[in-house]
């Protein structure tokens, strides 16, 4: 590929990406693959380590879950840039609640779903490609990069609505 | 269907027969009992298509809960005293989604120091968390409560705690009436969540709001206990339609109309003070025209009810099992704000911290000095003041006096045997 720059004004937003260019000529950021279940838009520096981070993680969970994805996330900086109100960048389910408790709520959601599932109440959503030989996660997480905020290890719980 | 049966594990039917599908719990008395009667149903498979998850402690009790609500699905647990305000972060998190798990709350004093007996220390230091309290008179209406908290809190999309008093109620052993599921199913419909985590409608739950909204969202909460107002009353008579009960409700006077003082409490404590009052109603015991009012929903807390039930009476004392260090009485202060400028003389008594009796034979006297309007504006029942001057005396005279507990026990001479 010939010398292409990149203005501001090809993304429609603040982020430099290249989902504007054809599948051949993308990064691995903007493949045609990711889910951007953590859009572009949101409040996060440029280069933020932890928002690159964030979204490999929900990229691998969601493949590992056909799309059927909700995710906890604990306060912080994730928390934050991706949400004020009344705008969110988030395209899965997805809840904040506090700070130390991310994995106890996810703990919640997954036993909402097992029930709902065993009460034939669980709709199938429909599925996203879903990723080489991937093994169905029951949480995954991020640790943010030189988050000054992090104090703990894992920023999302994730957990799956997957039947395996 | 009548059974002779504990408290607790009445609660535990009740629940069990609202159908909940998540139920998180990390023991601590006197709540066990409920919890461990659910789990018991759960692996039994009595209660069907309900996960029952032990957790590592309060704060992970009332973090899954508020998972598992937002995943969709009923949720309850139960806590109490230091369990309460180990998940106290959670607590104010959980109203402040507006998600409807309903609580109970086995009333226990809090430490220190420690003390595991009856008083409403626990959720009364709750008042300002966003949740509707609901505080049971009898076992009866523990288990009707639990019924009606769950209809009360997914209408609204808001918590109830349902408040009953710990071993006093959750001990006892006594006749209740338990519905049947065909009774509950017409009156408890399934829950049909306001907000749901749903991969097939994503939504954004627990958002940052800046001071552009955050007032707004938190009159919200304000809002919905207005409504509640409304609706805990509809619910008691609905309740009552469907179950031929009388159970709920904002208040619960008894023998008002043509009372001059009116002693107002909540809890089990209102029938030792019911069966104080008639005794002293008789001619024999100075006819005295006393009445009672039960405080039933503590938040919201029904200002213009109590107001109501007021109207005629000369003078009120509140007698409450809690303590707000400096001022007093916790309710009394509502019930002041609710009378005024009535121009009522109003007394707060506070008694039975830390499981301490409260007797016939002291609510008599208390009672007769309040007819004659000779309490003071707060004042203690039965408290050992021989053994409170002489600590004060003591931490007069030395400087390392000790640990003030200790001390008094060593004065009191038998040690955790005195509870009369």
């Amino acid at each position: 590929m010939s010398f292409q720059p990149l203005h501001f004004y090809q993304t429609g937003t603040f982020t430099i990406g290249n989902r504007l260019l054809g599948e051949e000529d993308r990064t691995v950021q903007a493949g045609i693959r990711r889910t951007n279940s953590l859009n572009s838009g949101h409040r996060a520096c440029q280069g933020c380590g932890e928002a690159l981070g964030a979204r490999f993680a929900i990229d691998a969970a969601m493949n590992a879950a056909r799309g059927r994805l909700i995710a906890a996330n604990a306060t912080g900086c994730l928390e934050v840039f991706s949400t004020p109100y009344p705008e969110t960048s988030w395209q899965i389910p997805w809840i904040h609640s506090l700070f130390g408790n991310t994995a106890a709520v996810a703990t919640g959601i997954a036993a909402a779903i097992k029930v709902k599932k065993q009460k034939g109440e669980m709709v199938m959503y429909a599925s996203l490609p879903r990723a080489a030989t991937a093994v169905p996660p029951i949480s995954a997480s991020a640790v943010c990069p030189g988050c000054s905020s992090a104090t703990t290890t894992s920023c999302i719980s994730a957990t799956t609505t997957a039947a395996t | 269907m009548l059974k002779q049966t504990e408290g607790s594990h009445a609660v535990a039917e009740a629940v069990a027969l609202c159908r909940p599908e998540v139920i998180c719990a990390y023991p601590i008395s006197p709540q066990t009992h409920i919890v461990e009667g659910i789990g018991e149903m759960v692996k039994s498979g009595e209660l069907k298509d309900c996960e029952f998850i032990n957790v590592e402690s309060e704060f992970a009790a009332m973090s899954v809960a508020i998972g598992s609500s937002a995943g969709g699905a009923r949720t309850y647990t139960a806590t109490a005293s230091q369990g309460l305000l180990f998940m106290v972060e959670a607590v104010y998190n959980a109203s402040g989604l507006g998600l409807p798990i309903v609580m109970t709350v086995a009333n226990r004093a809090i430490g220190a120091p420690i003390n595991i007996w009856n008083d409403h220390s626990d959720s009364l230091s709750q008042r300002d968390c966003g949740w509707i309290q609901l505080f049971a008179e009898t076992n009866q209406e523990a288990l009707d409560l639990h019924i009606q908290a769950f209809k009360l809190a997914e209408e609204l999309s808001m918590p109830v705690m349902v408040c009953m008093d710990g071993f006093i109620l959750t001990h006892a052993y006594e006749r209740v009436d338990i519905p049947t599921q065909a009774q509950v199913d017409r009156f408890l419909p399934p829950y049909e969540p306001r907000q749901v985590l749903d991969p097939a409608e994503p939504v954004s739950i627990g958002a940052m709001v800046g001071p552009e909204a955050f007032m707004e969202v938190r009159y919200l909460a304000h809002a919905k206990q207005m409504q509640a107002l409304e609706r805990i009353p509809q619910l008691a008579k609905e309740f009552e339609a469907c179950f031929g009960r009388d159970s709920g409700g904002l208040i619960r006077g008894y023998k008002t109309e043509d009372a001059e003082t009116i002693v107002i409490a909540m809890g089990s404590l209102l029938g030792t003070i019911k069966d104080t009052v008639d005794a002293m109603r008789e001619a024999e015991h100075g006819g005295h025209k006393i009445g009672v009012l039960g405080i039933t929903s503590y938040r919201p807390f029904p200002l213009a009810a109590v107001a109501a039930a007021l109207k005629n009476c000369k003078r009120f004392v509140v007698l409450e099992k809690s303590l707000a260090v400096g001022i007093g009485g916790i309710v009394a202060t509502d019930v002041r704000m609710a009378v005024t400028g009535m121009g009522l003389k109003g007394y707060t008594v506070v008694a039975g911290l830390g499981g301490r009796a409260i007797t016939v034979k002291s609510l008599t006297t208390l009672f007769e000095k309040a007819c004659r309007e000779e309490l003071d504006l707060v004042s203690f029942l039965d408290l050992d003041w021989k053994v409170v001057n002489k600590q004060l005396e003591r931490e007069r005279t030395t400087r390392r006096s000790g640990p003030a507990a200790e001390s008094m026990l060593r004065d009191v001479g038998v040690i955790a045997a005195r509870i009369g």
